[in-house]
């Protein structure tokens, strides 16, 4: 007779020898898993610096028979070692499967196999106990019930899909969003606005300061009439932008993008803040030609945050004691010489303008982004290829309209939501002079060809409207126009100053600098302020005839356009960022 | 004891109660093929190619290990060129199919000879990852007939899509699963 305990413990035996082994296989499988996850982005065939490293010594030698084998060996030695990781996950995944079915199998007949039956006991508080439980369970169905229903009509009454919500479909595609949406600190008034320099060009992008007063003598060897001086450490062409007691500029290189903010007094850096870790930023800068850099586009700024866009398409706001209170990506701009609309901003709107593309439109668009909250307000596709002018913002009829160039059209568009109001088919060339509106009339530039005065009337396609006037003589191909209301000034970049009259656009005055000019001229009061690409500044009388009050020599060449703000003129140089104005205090370091 | 006996039932009657089974069978039939269309449709994830700007993100940022987006091609765009800029290297050695002149680095387009001057491109899908080089190449110098699209055999159709929120393009869109593809057609 056989004994059935030999046999039940020989059972035993061999499931736990079975659960030890599948135990052990599972973790191999799982190791080798983990192992070829955490190399698998080090693996990736296409990220291989060797294999590139060895096409780029091709293209250096073209016939070398040897490169070329060896490459074929990289490629074919890359893609097998890819297949076979793709194999390898596929075929992990179906032994951890198979692994774990034997190992619960065998634990489970471990289990079963030394599971003693409980004997029964006499409960004589089964009957109570049994009552008590249906009673609490009826309570808790109902509770659980209610509960439900409650969080039922919530979800019903309170939620609604963002897919619907045609409000929120910009926000939730726009990319990169790195905060929630929340609200953001109060808006300053419009005169406050209009009473800084905000933007590129002034607060309203003409390039008028709203005060009369500005400097008249400033000399750089000597100091004298220059209130600071500050190192700027990081290159860039953007203009400062000025707010309160506060100077804003950007800088970045192909490493590395900040925003740097001046005490306006003393020209103390009160603080820098690097703009990174954006998401979807690429990880490598695009090439951008020199003479644009990766920040160009002049900031802007609401009185809440000052607003940076970069050429890598990176576009952050930081809060005016330098934390970053929102970013995101808005795409590498594909643009010839590097992307350098400056922002625009309008009632706390952030306006964006981002047209790229070689020969044909590629993804243009105009966007308005909340600037407390970075949501993106509206964005409109534009189809038009690369441009370099600034929009601006214009009041008409009550309503504010933005401007923008763009070859071949001028649009206005509605701030309010985006709409297309008009259009005028009037522009070619590679526009970069920015619009200016004075005297009820836009003031646009073909580059080199012709400046055109007109009212942004009519809605649809204007371009038969008929013109108030079109100057051909001295026509900018960089700079962008500025008025005093009554008078028209324009600089070329070979430095021809030439004053048109606002009423018919005839010439009245033309002077020739002899020497570059780049920086937009500004004005303020009855004084036209013309800065050269060599430093010096020469400022005239807005006058109808030419005549030259002071001629100033920075000692430092420049291409950013100036700001002025009450009294004091701001000048960023390709070095030192200026004060310029009646001496208060020693010019700071 | 006998069971009463059931009156029968005349012509009218049993017209009258089919027509009313009909009526009441309609009236449901419309109450459910309304309830069938208010019913929001199901949406998936996918690419607008007009807006894609062949970035890479795509590759690397799928929460699968092989990316759900894959290239596909727009047979009637392609110029079946000898010379396909998505299939060779800027500036290639030779017009052939070794490793050093292929664009693609894990070999998903195949080329296969149609007729002097004319080749055939087609992509294995196993083996694409969505790197978007082709794509590039084609978009900047030929037709654009190669562009990315999310497969709906891969893709998980996460609630937040790993490679939308990092989309420099906001290519991305919830599309309905009706028409779950974005499908070129012209330049």
């Amino acid at each position: 007779m056989t004994n059935p305990f030999r046999h039940a413990s020989t059972f035993l035996l061999a499931a736990l020898t079975t659960a030890w082994i599948a135990g052990a296989f599972l973790a191999l499988v799982c190791a080798g898993l983990v192992y070829q996850r955490i190399t698998a982005s080090s693996n990736d065939p296409w990220k291989s610096p060797q294999l590139l490293e060895l096409k780029a010594q091709l293209q250096d030698a073209p016939r070398d028979e040897g490169i070329k084998s060896r490459i074929r060996d990289l490629d074919l030695k890359f893609r097998q070692r890819y297949v076979r990781r793709l194999v390898m996950g596929r075929s992990g995944g179906w032994l951890l499967l198979g692994g774990s079915i034997v190992f619960i199998a065998a634990l489970w007949t471990v289990a079963e196999a030394r599971r003693r039956p409980p004997l029964p006991q006499p409960d004589h508080d089964a009957g109570a106990r049994a009552l008590r439980h249906a009673a609490a369970s009826r309570r808790a169905v109902g509770v659980t019930a209610g509960a439900l229903g409650i969080g039922l009509v919530a979800i019903a009454f309170g939620l609604h899909s963002a897919l619907d919500d045609p409000a929120l479909a910009p926000m939730t595609a726009a990319a990169g969003v790195t905060t929630a949406p929340r609200a953001g600190p109060p808006l300053p008034p419009h005169s406050e606005f209009l009473a800084n320099w905000p933007r590129f060009r002034g607060p309203l992008g003409g390039g008028a300061a709203s005060s009369g007063e500005a400097p008249l003598k400033w000399d750089g060897k000597t100091g004298t009439g220059i209130v600071w001086k500050a190192p700027v450490p990081a290159p860039g062409f953007n203009s400062p932008i000025v707010w309160g007691e506060r100077v804003f500029i950007s800088g970045a290189t192909a490493e590395k993008r900040e925003i740097f903010c001046y005490d306006a007094a003393t020209g103390q850096l009160r603080w820098q803040r690097a703009i990174e870790k954006v998401p979807g930023s690429p990880a490598e800068s695009p090439p951008i030609s020199e003479e644009t850099g990766y920040a160009a586009p002049t900031m802007a700024t609401d009185g809440r945050h000052a607003y940076a866009i970069f050429a890598h398409g990176d576009l952050a706001a930081v809060t005016f004691d330098g934390d970053v209170a929102w970013s995101k990506h808005l795409g590498v701009p594909h643009n010839p010489y590097g992307h350098a609309t400056s922002l625009a901003i309008w009632d706390g709107k952030l306006l964006v303008q981002l047209d790229q593309g070689e020969g044909r439109p590629h993804n243009s668009r105009l966007i308005a982004i909340d600037g407390g909250t970075g949501r993106v307000l509206w964005e409109k596709p534009r189809s038009m290829a690369s441009s370099w002018a600034t929009p601006i913002v214009i009041e008409t009829a009550g309503s504010p309209q933005i401007v923008t160039l763009g070859v071949p059209f001028v649009i206005g568009y509605a701030l309010a939501d985006g709409r297309e109001l008009w259009r005028a088919e009037r522009l070619d060339g590679e526009i970069t002079p920015s619009p200016i509106f004075a005297g009820g009339r836009l003031l646009v530039i073909h580059p080199d060809n012709k400046m055109m005065a007109f009212k942004p009337e009519g809605t649809g396609d204007i371009t038969e409207s008929p013109l108030d006037w079109k100057a051909e003589d001295n026509i900018p191909d960089i700079t962008s126009p500025v008025s005093n209301g009554e008078l028209v000034f324009t600089v070329t970049s070979r430095g021809i100053v030439t004053c048109f009259d606002l009423a018919d656009g005839k010439t009245l005055w033309e002077k020739d600098l002899q020497t570059e000019a780049h920086p937009s001229p500004v004005i303020a009061g009855n004084r036209l302020y013309v800065t050269c690409t060599n430093g010096t500044t020469i400022v005239a009388a807005a006058g109808r005839e030419y005549q030259e009050l002071a001629r100033n020599e920075l000692g430092e060449k420049v291409f950013a356009s100036a700001a002025i703000v009450r009294g004091r003129m701001y000048v960023r140089g390709l070095k030192n960022l200026y004060c310029l104005g009646p001496a208060t205090k020693p010019a700071s370091p | 004891m006998n069971e009463p006996r059931r009156e029968p039932v005349s012509r009218r009657q049993f017209l009258r109660h089919g027509v009313r089974l009909a009526a009441i069978a309609g009236v449901g039939g419309l109450v459910g093929a309304l309830a069938g269309r208010t019913r929001a449709e199901t949406t998936v994830w996918q690419i607008d190619p007009a807006k894609c700007l062949h970035c890479s993100n795509c590759a690397t940022h799928c929460v699968l290990e092989q990316s759900a987006v894959k290239c596909v091609h727009a047979y009637a765009m392609c110029g079946y060129c000898q010379l396909c800029t998505g299939y060779f290297e800027p500036e290639p050695n030779e017009l052939t199919t070794a490793a050093e002149n292929q664009l693609c680095p894990t070999a998903a387009i195949k080329r296969s000879f149609v007729e002097d001057p004319y080749y055939e491109y087609t992509i294995d899908e196993q083996l694409c990852i969505g790197c978007a080089k082709c794509v590039e190449g084609c978009s900047r110098f030929g037709n654009g007939s190669l562009f990315l699209q999310v497969r709906h055999d891969r893709c998980l159709n996460c609630n937040e899509c790993a490679i939308a929120v990092v989309c420099p393009g906001d290519a991305f869109r919830r599309v309905p699963v009706s028409h779950p593809y974005r499908l070129k057609t012209d330049h």
